[in-house]
């Protein structure tokens, strides 16, 4: 099987870039487990009202029996109130997370296997990456300012960054960054409008932060501004794109998926996973779901031993290397 | 990694216009274009991630456009256009499969408008050549030199694919061609089992020494006489070597009216000796097979003999016996013959002595003609000098050489065939353009061009050497696909090479005269790129014979060397 030659001429086609938890999970953030720990252990019930003491500890049961904190989350119907607690105590994991993970990278300079990505593409003459992302954090954004690469995150640039159209910011070459859940440095201001606050370590008065976590509101947010247009703007690049590159992404998101498998199953176009496991929804959607031209790889039994799924071959096939992560894959094309 | 790391401000510019293997790109860097040369080579960054396009500067232009005065008095300033012509080569892939850093000749997307152009120099050019040297470079690969580009970068040759398909040397007189074909003949010594023959006219490659390398040399008339054999390196080439063809051509002569009968009776003749030798030794197996053509051994006198009892036959007629049918016919071959024979130049034909007639003479000269190291026990790399072959028969002997290497391979078994290479120098002399040729250069061009059309099917490549690669043969020419080209001064010549560069190549070509001795452009499949190479010294240069005049009259005179030249021209023999 020649799964080498099928992913460089997958990549050759300058794939969208879809990453998901496990692209931050590999940097070491938490994932929804962790989180739902954290929640668990931080949100002070005290100080929310009686009915919401109940919500949640019927949330906390519904945890505790093994459910995950997404279908938990579904199950339990949370006030605005409870939800805006969540909101904030998983800003706070993820926004400390996040400035530690920058400044590790300020002591040790390293650069992000992210970026070696897109540094890599841009030796050609594409002049905009498109990656999508349901994670808060800004390692995306790391990864390409340490590259000397200009994002766009559908803000504008500086320390005050408000909305703005993707044709305002001119440059030579461009990371679009669609960060479809929002941002941890997305804020909604008293005066009701979105703004960009970047590293922040506390929530600003009369500042809500402006991320979509798991649960029933996730649905009514994401019809509001910005992840309304952040969505219609993704949605533009997956149909634009001829390739796609999925990094730690579980497909398990419901925002990026209609268009995806629009175009990987129904019109054949090619899809490169790379992941520490994938996802039951992986394999049902891709695997065994008729994608005609896919390349999966995940962790083998340890760190150099990788699985690969190819559309090529019925059968995965086992390699003594690493390609599951970033840099492993890296090795693979280039 | 990929071995190119361009920052985008260090472009030279932006693709302005795209022609199916050109592109013009204008160039905005100043400082750059004034260092930009035609030949080198460019990087243009390619719509697919992991690949660069790598094309060849051919032309660099600097327009001034006139001034232009705007409507309130001011003017413009003089607008430049500053273009570079780029024909595109190939591709460099980070990665093909799992071979990293692959370069291919083909284009494998197409450039954009607005792509950015990068000048290739510095470390981003020794890590290119490096690319293409580090193909198929282990210790024993094929080396002509160093990249004039770069110094630093080693040129290999594919040498699988630079045999193959055959290959040609050109280049003027003292431009370095011997030197080139002494450098691939020292390489090929150090193979161990390295198989090839060197039709070497002038002796000019006799210093080459190695324990990979067997000097021989065609019989001349000392040798002759000394009776000096194979085994001290004389070779001789009986006439029962040669084909049907060629002893007509050699003794009939086409002008005579009775050529035609002359050609009949020989062929009978010739059979009927040959099949008198097999009845003689008892060959059964043999005889129902052989034809006229088989290396087969016969009596020259008794072959003269018959033909001269033909000659003078009387048959009974009616009034008495009359004149047989070719009575006095054969009277002008069997004088020519006899002239041949009696040749003392001609030793190596007809004087071999008996021994030459065995039957299994051979089976040994084969064996030291186109045995390897390990079947003939001195050296799989044969030196044929034929120096002493008078030049009017030269193509019939060197074709002769060159038929018994085709028909050994042709008649091994597929699974038992050992490649050979002949290197032909000079080949303008026994295998020139058909129009040129007479009847001995015809015998010799059938057989050439068989090896050049079917040889690589048997594994017998030919290397055409010539210093006027437009004398020489075109089916043969078109036939080689690896062109080491030397310099060349004469149009004719030039314009020879130059037909063989793709057009979006052609300006390569004018570099032709202007190279420097011992300088190559290499263009063929055996090298990814066309390429200009500084060629190595060879260890041991061959024996140019370069005379030096001006020296030389500066010094006495040898003393009775005229008379020395006479007598040794009388007894054709140098003493």
């Amino acid at each position: 099987m020649n799964y080498e030659k099928q992913a460089q001429d997958y990549y050759s086609k300058a794939p969208l870039i879809i990453l998901g938890s496990g692209a931050s999970c590999a940097h070491g953030m938490s994932g929804m487990e962790a989180l739902a720990e954290y929640l668990v252990k931080k949100i002070d019930i005290s100080d929310i009202s009686a009915k919401d003491k109940i919500t949640w500890s019927e949330f906390c049961r519904v945890l505790e029996s093994g459910t995950d904190l997404e279908t938990a989350l579904h199950q339990v119907a949370t006030s605005e109130e409870l939800t805006s607690c969540i909101i904030r105590k998983t800003w706070e994991l993820i926004n400390a997370e996040d400035l530690g993970i920058f400044h590790e990278y300020l002591q040790n300079n390293q650069r992000f296997s992210l970026g070696k990505i897109i540094s890599h593409m841009f030796k050609s003459s594409i002049s905009n990456i498109n990656i999508i992302t349901t994670n808060y954090d800004r390692l995306a954004e790391y990864a390409c300012e340490r590259e000397k690469i200009h994002h766009y995150t559908g803000f504008t640039h500086g320390f005050f960054r408000q909305l703005s159209q993707p044709k305002e910011i001119k440059v030579n070459r461009k990371v679009n960054i669609w960060k479809v859940h929002g941002s941890i440095d997305w804020f909604k201001s008293p005066l009701e409008d979105i703004i960009g606050l970047p590293h922040l370590q506390d929530i600003p008065k009369g500042y809500g932060p402006q991320i979509v976590t798991p649960g029933t509101q996730k649905y009514q947010r994401t019809h509001l501004e910005p992840y309304r247009s952040i969505i219609n703007n993704a949605d533009q690049a997956i149909t634009a794109a001829t390739s796609y590159l999925c990094i730690g992404y579980g497909f398990n998101d419901e925002h990026i998926q209609p268009k995806l498998m629009t175009k990987c199953a129904r019109q054949g176009a090619p899809i490169t996973i790379v992941t520490y496991a994938l996802s039951d929804a992986t394999k049902r959607y891709v695997i065994n779901g008729g994608m005609s031209n896919y390349l999966a790889i995940e962790r083998g039994d340890h760190d150099d031993q990788s699985v690969v799924y190819s559309s090529l071959e019925e059968n995965p096939v086992i390699v003594e290397k690493n390609f599951w992560n970033i840099d492993g894959y890296l090795t693979l094309i280039t | 990694m990929s071995i190119f790391n361009f920052v985008d401000d260090e472009a030279l510019g932006k693709v302005a216009s795209v022609d199916t293997a050109t592109v013009i790109v204008d160039v905005e860097n100043i400082n750059q274009l004034k260092r930009l040369q035609v030949n080198h080579l460019a990087v243009l960054q390619s719509s697919r991630p992991g690949q660069h396009l790598i094309g060849l500067i051919t032309q660099v232009t600097r327009k001034k456009s006139a001034a232009e005065e705007l409507n309130d008095g001011i003017v413009d300033q003089y607008a430049e256009l500053n273009l570079c012509r780029i024909a595109l080569i190939g591709t460099l892939l980070d990665r093909d499969g799992n071979k990293e850093n692959v370069f291919r000749r083909t284009l494998e997307s197409v450039p954009e408008i607005d792509a950015n152009c990068f000048s290739l120099e510095g470390d981003n050019l020794t890590g290119f050549m490096r690319t293409l040297s580090s193909i198929a470079a282990d210790k024993n690969s094929l080396t002509l030199g160093r990249y004039t580009l770069d110094e630093h970068a080693v040129a290999y040759l594919n040498g699988n694919k630079f045999f193959q398909r055959h290959a040609f040397i050109g280049g003027s007189t003292g431009s370095g061609k011997s030197w080139t074909t002494a450098r691939i003949i020292e390489q090929m010594e150090r193979l161990d089992s390295a198989n090839a023959i060197i039709f070497d006219l002038h002796g000019e490659y006799s210093p080459l020494v190695g324990d990979g390398i067997q000097q021989l040399k065609v019989a001349g008339p000392a040798d002759v006489e000394s009776a000096r054999t194979l085994d001290e390196g004389i070779v001789f080439l009986p006439y029962w070597l040669l084909s049907y063809e060629a002893l007509v051509s050699m003794f009939v002569d086409r002008s005579d009216q009775n050529a035609p009968n002359q050609a009949m009776i020989m062929a009978r003749e010739i059979n009927q000796a040959k099949r008198k030798y097999l009845e003689d030794r008892n060959y059964v197996d043999i005889l129902s097979h052989f034809t006229v053509d088989s290396p087969v051994p016969f009596d020259l006198k008794e072959l003269l003999a018959r033909l001269n009892s033909i000659n003078t036959e009387m048959v009974a007629g009616a009034r008495g016996d009359k004149q047989g049918e070719f009575y006095g016919k054969l009277a002008r071959m069997i004088s020519r013959l006899e002239n041949k024979i009696s040749d003392r130049r001609l030793g190596f034909l007809f004087s071999g002595g008996e021994d030459v007639l065995d039957f299994s003479w051979l089976n040994k000269l084969s064996a030291n003609l186109v045995g390897c190291t390990s079947e003939n026990n001195i050296a799989g790399i044969k030196i044929v000098d034929f120096s002493e072959v008078p030049s009017d028969i030269l193509p019939l002997i060197v074709s002769l050489v060159a038929r018994v290497a085709f028909s050994i391979q042709q008649w091994t078994p597929s699974e038992l065939r050992h490649p050979i290479a002949l290197l032909c120098d000079e080949a303008h002399l026994y295998i020139p353009q058909r129009s040129m040729a007479d009847s001995a250069n015809n015998i010799s061009i059938d057989i050439f061009e068989r090896i050049a059309k079917e040889g690589r099917k048997y594994g017998l490549s030919l290397v055409v050497i010539s210093q006027r690669p437009s004398e020489v043969n075109k089916t043969i020419l078109s036939q080689c696909s690896n062109f080491i080209s030397m310099r060349l001064t004469n149009a004719e010549d030039q314009g020879v090479i130059k037909k063989l560069l793709p057009d979006s190549l052609g300006g390569f070509g004018d570099i032709l005269p202007t190279l420097d001795t011992g300088e190559a452009l290499m263009v063929g499949d055996a090298s990814l790129l066309p390429s200009r190479i500084r060629v190595d010294e060879p260890a041991n240069r061959p024996n140019s014979g370069t005379v030096d005049f001006w020296d030389e009259w500066q010094a006495p005179v040898e003393e009775h060397r005229l008379t020395a030249a006479i007598d040794n021209w009388r007894k054709q023999n140098i003493q």
